[in-house]
């Protein structure tokens, strides 16, 4: 093969690595806007009523405290998830996929990918808002995030013992760098913030659990589904398990069983909704990018590249809802506090080591030196 | 629709039986069957063969240049993506 077809075909490979890592970088962007935006709806018209514990609707008594965490995180997760559904649909009608949605969903590869919307979606989900929810109350909704974020250190662990894949010691060692910054971040809010903040870390931390469940399985599975249709099913089960399974059930075990029909229809007729049409059009690609980056740069990179969010997310929230003032609440969003701030940083350091091999990096710095 | 299997799966599915090609064979060959597919062009089909390569379902076997001079790269299956095929499609 000639030197010139040599460089091009390097040239090529570079190219779609690049692309790879685009794509991976992107989802934790998007993840970011799409925690963002999810609480700020959460903060509009009757969301912040049922949040604030107080009367709503035409003078509806607050609903309960178990109602409030479990059932209302359902809820949004449902809503945010079925309308990222509809707007995967509507991309891959544009690509004329619609056939191809359908007939995947009906095979193996489809119930594979159905199975990791449960796991990453009514389970994880539900977590996340919970999460978001606890924290937002406590006043500082983007510390929940890096410790979401520890899906990735998850991911490597479950990696090891459903498929065997290798835990060499930079994975280790990149693991107990991010519990230490998640100690770190913890203890911050937990000195700032108190007990409330506490339960936010803990589901956060059941939501990365569950995530990294479904990078694992779903970031293969995008080698044979497009990552379009992959997202549609994803998006698509999710929300309909979380808003006709998941909040229905939970309202039930807050003892507001006779209020199910009145909350559902209250949140759909909130202006709120706008916000998360938002919410949803971010969640796609958050997810969708993020199996795309896994499947094109292996799933150690591209979770790596995705675990930036740990920045995103509290600094969207912070954009959005501090800066901007969009919700009228910005008094409530300060930025970070410095020590949070050190903390998430040094849990992307952890992410990177856990993702990359320094002796991977070393060798190839000598060839490159070498040519 | 068509009564056929989604592109993704016939584009894995074309390497069965140890056939070796690239991306513009695999174009050529789907050609007629996904014809209103908007997604079955050759830098779509290039970059699903790179990602199945990336993940262990085929292999690199040669690269050659075409008449221009652009590198154009063949694959095969692997074993492992043979056993992922018969498990899951």
């Amino acid at each position: 093969m000639d030197r010139r077809v040599k460089a091009l075909r390097a040239q090529r490979m570079k190219r779609y690595f690049m692309r790879g890592i685009a794509f991976a970088m992107a989802s934790g962007v998007c993840y970011g806007l799409y925690t963002a935006f999810l609480t700020l709806a959460e903060t509009q018209g009757v969301w912040g009523s049922w949040f604030a514990g107080a009367s709503w609707g035409s003078g509806q008594a607050a609903l309960g405290s178990f109602a409030v965490t479990f059932a209302l995180a359902a809820l949004a997760a449902g809503i945010n998830d079925f309308i990222s559904g509809l707007w995967s649909i509507v991309v891959c009608a544009k690509n004329r996929q619609l056939g191809d949605l359908w007939k995947t969903v009906r095979t193996k590869p489809g119930a594979v990918m159905m199975a990791c919307a449960v796991v990453g979606g009514p389970f994880a989900t539900i977590f996340y808002v919970a999460a978001l929810n606890s924290a937002a109350a406590a006043g500082n909704p983007g510390v929940i995030v890096p410790l979401a974020a520890l899906n990735c250190a998850i991911g490597a662990v479950l990696g090891r013992v459903l498929f065997k894949q290798s835990l060499k010691g930079h994975k280790i060692v990149g693991i107990a760098i991010c519990l230490f910054a998640a100690a770190l971040i913890g203890g911050a809010s937990f000195a700032a913030m108190g007990p409330q903040a506490m339960a936010g870390c803990l589901f956060a931390l059941l939501a990365a659990f569950g995530w990294g469940f479904e990078g694992c399985i779903a970031g293969f599975g995008t080698v044979l589904i497009d990552y379009r249709i992959g997202i549609a099913i994803r998006q698509l089960t999710a929300g309909i398990l979380e808003l006709c399974a998941m909040f229905p059930l939970l309202m039930i075990a807050g003892d507001e069983f006779a209020r199910i029909g009145s909350v559902a229809a209250a949140a759909l007729g909130s202006p709120a909704l706008v916000f998360f049409l938002f919410a949803g059009l971010f969640a796609m690609p958050a997810f969708s990018f993020w199996y795309k980056g896994n499947s094109m740069c292996g799933t150690a990179l591209g979770m790596a590249c995705n675990g930036m969010y740990a920045f995103w997310g509290p600094f969207f929230i912070w954009v959005l809802m501090g800066v901007l003032n969009i919700g009228g609440l910005a008094a409530s969003y300060p930025p970070l506090s410095g020590v949070q701030w050190i903390g998430a940083v040094i849990m992307v350091a952890g992410i990177f080591c856990i993702a990359v091999d320094p002796r991977t990096l070393a060798s190839k710095r000598k060839r490159t030196d070498k040519e | 629709m068509n009564g056929r299997i989604p592109l993704h799966y016939a584009i894995i599915e074309h390497f069965l039986q140890g056939v070796e090609d690239d991306a513009s064979g695999v174009v050529t060959a789907l050609a007629s069957d996904y014809a209103s597919y908007k997604m079955l062009t050759e830098s779509d089909v290039e970059e699903a063969l790179m990602t199945a390569k990336e993940n262990g379902i085929l292999e690199e076997t040669r690269c050659e240049a075409d008449q221009v001079g652009n590198p154009v790269v063949f694959y095969r299956m692997t074993d492992f993506g043979a056993r992922m095929v018969e498990r899951y499609l």
